[in-house]
């Protein structure tokens, strides 16, 4: 049990000279499980790797337990890793692959025996102890893969898209196992994923990367609800959020005029937006499936319907209207499916609460506005400091001043991208 | 469909010639092996030979027969029990090729180790430089070997060919495409659960190429175990030199305790062959790890 720092971290590969990870910073808390998702090469498993001491940083440091491990060997820094191909020793029986390590470790047969014995009744292995991982399901090697990490009872566990080999179905129930797992176990977890539903489902906090930059890092609720650049909104969400174009537009208020239709922004989106000063510029609305009410009222105007997918109750229908095209969520509570045929039109409209504005370099323009709400709840009414409470945090505060107080008051943790971009755009202001 | 039929008989036909060909000379040495010294003679005539010329001669026309009047062991009798000389040849085979067998795997796994484990532009030039070398016939190499053995001072001993023979690139290359097959992450997972290098080579990869390994033994074994030119030039005391050379002076005396000798001889490869054959197939249909 232990967190994981990770500061200023980045991975160039020296052979190819290709920018792996760059300048990402994270605090991954005791007992936390966050999950690095993002699409094929965006640094991900890299980042991963460089925990593990499998792959050497750059430039930065890597802190586990307050350690500085840059230069300490992966047998040393006492983290346990289920790899994506489980990395069964073939020749071995299940009851040695999960051993091996303990051997290694020189401790007693007996309390060898004990553990092996204890990891496989918690994974419900018991019976497959005498096999070979040739003889067993990809589920079964699953479990002996994390038998075997689980096994040593590592300070940090790293799981490196382990669910990936797995069917639909087995995925799912491996999900849940996991999830019980770490109950069980309660020690940080950082996984990595390429599949947002895995990541939404598994991680406390979820840390995006795009091509090796962070894009965002929050609990699944806030990267969902409230994503900091349109990349994070088109990833995170299945089917993805719909686009469009459009113009924010002021006048005595704010409006978003976009296809055929203006939107008259709330107040509290007029505030915000008046408070920075937005100037009128082009930008993009995405809104969710979800939040796209379909109906047959010649009141809205309409599209053409592409594609019809059947989920059961509900339909997502693919249409497109006036160049772009968009999916919404159709339920049968709601609406009468069968009215959705390929080639019908369809009338579309969405509630000005759940779009999202993004500007034209594809940030969320109002990012600052929902931040707040997904602030951590930590209990840190001990720990708090008169002096330290009455004090305003310094500006211009060293990273190690910032760890420090963030582990104090548990303040949410600068995100490195978006840091970066909103500093320009918002210089902070000499008092 | 009738010519279909016609081609693929006449493809099977061809084939059995061959396979017959090549079959033909083991089967007659294994048949003639058992036959008594009067049906050799009446088949193959007398051998006589002219010490001065070093030639042998075969006095008669040669009638080739593959099935014996009557089943006899007489010549092996003489090979195992009269002349101890071919038993004495027979062990200086093996004390020459086992050694070059295992030294020879040996090295080749540590070498192969250090190529799959460490990749880079040297290495890359060195393990390139192995494949040339191995394109090269021994027989280019036998000079420098015999000049490097006379300096060392071991012409003559059975180092001049064990040295040469610990270290051939061959075993190196097909061990070494093997192991680079073991998943990457098989020997991260080892380095992770607190394997040394050592444990790492000796827990996780020799098992893993245990099939390759014996195929490449095997290969080496018999390539030893058929050796002319190198005990030649490298050996020449005759009380030293492996049984593959002296096969080739045995015809000078009788002709039926040379088919004897063969058969012992062909013996350890087959019995190698027969243990091995799994390993062999495994090595060959090398898959690598488990994948799920």
């Amino acid at each position: 049990m232990a967190e994981v720092i990770l500061k200023n971290v980045k991975k160039v590969y020296e052979d190819s000279g290709v920018l792996a990870l760059s300048d990402f910073n994270i605090n991954i808390r005791d007992k936390e499980f966050v999950v690095l998702v993002g699409p094929s090469g965006c640094g991900k498993s890299t980042t991963l790797r460089m925990i593990a001491g499998l792959d050497e940083i750059t430039e930065g440091s890597i802190y586990i337990d307050g350690v500085l491990v840059n230069k300490v060997p992966p047998k040393d820094r006492d983290i346990a890793m289920v790899f994506q191909d489980y990395a069964l020793y073939p020749h071995m029986t299940v009851y040695d692959n999960i051993a091996y390590g303990l051997k290694l470790r020189k401790y007693p047969k007996r309390v060898i025996d004990e553990k092996v014995r204890e990891a496989a009744k918690i994974l419900d292995i018991e019976d497959l102890l005498k096999r070979k991982p040739k003889a067993l399901s990809g589920g079964q090697r699953q479990r002996v893969a994390i038998g075997r990490a689980i096994v040593r009872t590592p300070k940090v566990f790293l799981m490196d898209e382990p669910l990936s080999n797995l069917d639909a179905k087995l995925r799912n129930q491996m999900r849940a196992e996991i999830l019980k797992l770490r109950k069980k176990m309660q020690t940080t977890f950082v996984y990595v994923t390429h599949d947002q539903t895995e990541a939404m489902t598994l991680g406390d906090r979820i840390v995006i990367l795009k091509d090796g930059i962070t894009q965002q890092i929050g609990a699944p609720k806030e990267v969902f609800s409230n994503p900091a650049n349109i990349f994070v909104a088109g990833f995170i969400g299945t089917p993805q959020m719909n686009f469009f174009k459009g113009r924010l537009v002021k006048r005595d208020r704010y409006y978003i005029a976009t296809m055929d239709r203006e939107i008259a922004l709330s107040d509290e989106r007029q505030a915000f937006l008046r408070g920075k000063n937005t100037p009128p510029q082009d930008i993009t609305i995405g809104v969710r499936p979800e939040h796209m009410n379909v109906s047959k009222s010649e009141t809205y105007s309409g599209g053409t319907i592409d594609v019809v997918e059947m989920m059961g109750s509900s339909i997502y229908i693919h249409f497109n209207f006036m160049g772009n095209s968009a999916i919404a969520l159709a339920r049968d509570k709601d609406v009468d499916l069968s009215e959705f045929k390929a080639g019908n039109k369809v009338l579309f409209d969405f509630n000005e609460e759940n779009i999202h504005i993004f500007d034209e370099e594809g940030l969320n323009l109002e990012y600052e506005l929902h931040e707040e709400e997904f602030l951590p709840e930590i209990d840190n009414t001990e720990e708090k400091n008169e002096e330290e409470t009455e004090e305003n945090p310094n500006p211009k505060e060293t990273f190690e001043d910032e760890e420090a107080r963030y582990k104090k008051s548990g303040e949410k943790e600068k995100h490195s991208f978006i840091d970066y971009i909103m500093s320009k755009k918002n210089p902070p202001k000499d008092e | 469909m009738r010519k279909k039929l016609i081609k693929k008989i006449s493809f099977t036909v061809i084939a059995g010639i061959f396979a017959i060909m090549f079959i033909l000379p083991t089967v007659l040495t294994i048949t003639n092996s058992f036959m008594t010294q009067t049906e050799i003679t009446a088949n193959y005539g007398k051998i006589f030979s002219n010490v001065k010329e070093k030639k042998s001669y075969i006095s008669d026309k040669i009638n080739l027969k593959f099935i014996p009047d009557k089943v006899s062991g007489s010549q092996y009798s003489s090979v195992l029990f009269k002349s101890p000389d071919y038993l004495f040849k027979f062990w200086n085979s093996v004390i020459l090729v086992v050694p070059i067998v295992i030294l020879q795997v040996s090295f080749a796994c540590l070498s192969a180790y250090g190529f799959t484990r460490w990749r880079g532009r040297v290495r890359d030039i060195i393990f390139f430089s192995y494949v040339i070398l191995m394109l090269m016939p021994y027989q280019v190499t036998l000079v420098p070997n015999f000049l490097v053995s006379e300096w060392l001072g071991i012409l003559n001993t059975r180092w001049a060919i064990i040295f040469p023979g610990m270290f051939t690139p061959f075993s190196v290359f097909l061990i070494t495409k093997f192991m680079r097959r073991i998943p990457k992450s098989l020997i991260e997972s080892a380095k992770l659960d607190g394997s040394s290098e050592w444990q790492i080579f000796k827990n996780i990869c020799l098992p893993q190429c245990k099939g390759a390994i014996f195929s490449t033994a095997m290969l080496v074994f018999v390539d030893y175990w058929n050796m002319v030119e190198q005990p030649v030039i490298l050996l020449p005391d005759a009380a030293k030199q492996p049984l593959s050379v002296y096969l080739s002076v045995i015809n000078s005396g009788e002709i039926g305790i040379a088919f004897a000798v063969a058969v012992i001889y062909m013996i350890p490869c087959l019995l190698l062959f027969l243990y091995g054959e799994e390993y062999l197939a495994e090595g060959i249909a090398y898959s690598g790890s488990v994948k799920g």
